[in-house]
């Protein structure tokens, strides 16, 4: 059933991701170690990416999307599912002939002071997979990684430097350089500009377009900063609890989100223009993500979805095209579009005469 | 009528081994009663320690108020003891901070949290401060509230735990709420519902609201005026309506320009603030944005610029008229080797 958004056809996919399952074992005891649990963190995926696409991979904290980066570039092997790269399956092969592989397939780390090593320079760090992989020698090296300094923007004299002389965007312009070194066809993007203040954000957020441009690059750009996604990706993936609840063309996604939770998502996400802030309303999730050691039945976001229904409770919708490639995973899919203004009004005046009756009875023992 | 909080000249220096840091430099500004005021700046400008300087929780050494004045209700609170200082902080100014790990106390329970002050500012008995505990507890939104009581913040998840840090601060109904990154470290529609509570309480208590952030979209969600700060120094002041519909600081407008928002067109490029802010230790007196503003003139670099009437009720620190439409000159850009 969810092989749907997973088109094997078109030839054109460097990424093919099919029912994709990270399970990790939960443990009670120190020596005798008892399973007690399990953390279904991606339970089910089922995608694929076009070569020279950016893939946009947005949720919430603990939703599973830093897993599934991780997962599809093997640095955890998953529970089940395939993950094809050109046509080879990584979940397979393993030794020399990963290896081999993960050269074409990289990753850009979220945290830019702790993915760099302090006792390395920064042309140690970027030489480093250059030589491990011997993709040059001798002198080729050097003037390698001083082509990959100027290439990401930074000084090439920079490369006898040593990190903490840096700062947050100029380590995650080496983070990138050190990804390329390798002269990669795919590259994870784990929440690259997370941890950069906006004017930076802005500055890195150019360059992997840039580089994309140049070197014709395949993107997974995860992040929870659904504006940056929205602006550096051609199709939009949303997670939720493990599970792929919408997939589609970022600007569709965005004018017509057909799961409530997108919808939650995008109206929750303030735009910095005081006319629209004031027009807007937004829809107001009830409560926390539940536990992914034991998520709820059927549809995983039916416990705050203002119009679950029954069916919801019992059956996991399946991921649907809607049209033109735009999946969602809802039963109510085709009317949330109209169902949910109105439970967002109504959420809102119930709110407000909660709060001012709450503050009342406070206000009143007060004096 | 006076304003609510009026700070004057504020200056908080950072002795270091490298020399002084001047993270808060001559820093103007005031908070009427009831108006919520957002003060908007990246890392290291020097927003976060304005507000410590306000609750006076600036670590000396090495920090230390160096000058200025802040007003609060007519009083200078740098002119107070420690002791009077105590009646003000947690009672009619309190403050939520953006970690509610590491700002709650591991070892107490909530309630015991909560009632503490309670008892201490609002002198009721340990019962009735229990009672009103669970009542605030059921104000912020928090499921069973009474039974919530007993248990210890590692139980609760990280927007539960700023809940109580409003409920906390509100307890004693603050005439000011300071609220420093109260959402930064939170999910997106975790953030929707405490911007909504704040809105909603608010509006309600009539308190006022000084909001400490980096995020343009809240600003301008949540406040009637903004001051905009760079390099320990107000750079832009005006209404929020006024200053992101027409800024006039170059550094307000590449801000703008930076960032992408969800309701722009696909195809729009960003573009970035080049360059790094500046190291606040013997900063010149130049312009201190001016190495990295697309308009720089020479005269930018013998002075620093003060803040000047752009139009009514905004203030800007530029020499000269630049709004969103004045062109990039390009030439500017090859001198300085970019």
């Amino acid at each position: 059933m969810t092989v749907s958004a997973y088109d094997s056809t078109s030839g054109e996919n460097l990424i093919e991701v099919k029912d994709l399952k990270m399970h990790f074992p939960v443990t009670r005891g120190i020596i005798f170690q008892r399973r007690v649990g399990t953390v279904k963190a991606v339970d089910g995926l089922s995608f694929t990416i076009k070569r020279g696409e950016t893939l946009g991979l947005v949720g919430e904290s603990g939703c599973g999307k830093s897993t599934t980066g991780r997962a599809i570039l093997q640095l955890y092997r998953p529970t089940e599912g395939e993950v094809r790269f050109q046509g080879t399956d990584l979940t397979a092969i393993r030794g020399d002939e990963l290896r081999k592989m993960r050269r074409k397939v990289q990753m850009i780390f979220q945290d830019p002071y702790a993915s760099l090593n302090p006792r390395m320079t920064v042309g140690d760090i970027i030489g480093e997979p250059i030589r491990v992989h011997k993709l040059r020698e001798g002198r080729a090296v050097r003037e390698r990684i001083e082509e990959l300094l100027g290439l990401v923007g930074l000084n090439p004299a920079f490369a006898s430097r040593y990190p903490h002389e840096f700062s947050g965007g100029q380590r995650q312009r080496i983070g990138i350089a050190r990804a390329l070194a390798v002269e990669p066809e795919f590259v994870v993007c784990d929440e690259p500009v997370s941890a950069l203040d906006v004017s930076i954000q802005a500055q890195v957020v150019n360059l992997l377009e840039e580089l994309q441009d140049k070197l014709g690059l395949t993107y997974l750009f995860i992040a929870h900063d659904l504006s940056v996604v929205k602006h550096i990706s051609d199709r939009v993936a949303v997670m939720y609890l493990g599970k792929m609840v919408e997939l589609a063309e970022g600007s569709k996604l965005y004018s017509m989100p057909l799961h409530p939770y997108s919808q939650a998502l995008l109206s929750a996400v303030p735009i910095p223009d005081p006319r629209v802030e004031q027009q807007r309303r937004r829809i107001i999730l009830q409560g926390d993500v539940p536990s992914p050691l034991n998520p709820p039945s059927g549809c995983h976001f039916h416990t705050r979805c203002p119009i679950a229904i029954q069916k919801c409770q019992e059956e996991e919708p399946p991921f649907v095209d809607y049209g033109d490639g735009h999946f969602a995973a809802c039963w109510r899919a085709r009317e949330s579009g109209e169902l949910m203004p109105a439970v967002a009004r109504q959420q809102a005046e119930e709110l407000a005469a909660r709060i001012h009756a709450d503050i009342m009875k406070v206000k009143g023992a007060a004096d | 009528m006076a304003p609510l909080l009026e700070v004057r000249n504020l200056e908080t220096h950072f002795h270091t081994q490298d020399g002084v840091v001047k993270a808060v430099d001559g820093v103007s500004f005031h908070v009427d009663r009831g108006e919520t005021l957002g003060i908007v700046g990246e890392s290291g400008c020097g927003k976060s320690v304005t507000s410590l300087s306000i609750m006076r929780l600036i670590p000396s050494p090495p920090g230390k108020i160096a000058g200025g004045q802040i007003l609060f209700d007519g009083e200078d609170l740098l002119a107070l003891s420690d002791e009077e200082m105590r009646h003000i902080r947690g009672n009619r100014i309190a403050m939520i901070f953006q970690d509610p790990m590491t700002s709650l106390n591991p070892v107490l329970t909530i309630g015991r949290q909560i009632t503490e002050s309670l008892e201490l500012h609002m002198s009721l008995s340990r019962k009735e401060a229990y009672n009103r505990a669970g009542e605030l507890l059921h104000m912020v939104g928090i499921p069973s509230a009474s039974k919530r009581l007993d248990n210890y913040p590692h139980q609760f998840s990280g927007g539960m735990r700023q809940r109580v840090m409003i409920a906390m601060a509100l307890s004693c109904n603050p005439e000011l709420l300071i609220a420093d990154e109260p959402t930064t470290a939170l999910d997106v529609t975790i953030q929707a519902q405490i911007l909504e509570l704040i809105n909603r309480l608010r509006e309600e208590l009539q308190t006022a609201v000084l909001m400490i952030t980096h995020d343009l979209g809240v600003v301008a969600g949540m406040t009637d005026r903004v001051t905009v700060m760079y390099a320990g120094k107000v750079v832009e002041e005006g209404s929020t309506r006024e200053i992101f519909a027409n800024p006039r600081m170059p550094y307000t407008i590449g801000l703008l320009r930076s960032i992408p928002r969800l309701d722009e067109e696909r195809g729009h490029k960003l573009n970035p603030i080049r360059g790094l802010p500046p190291n606040l230790i013997d900063l010149p007196p130049i312009c201190p944005f001016s190495p990295r503003c697309d308009y720089v003139e020479e005269r930018c670099l013998t002075q620093t610029p003060p803040l000047r009437n752009v139009a009514p009720d905004h203030r800007a620190a530029c020499l000269f008229d630049i709004s969103m439409e004045t062109p990039i000159p390009e030439l500017k850009l090859e001198d300085q080797g970019v």
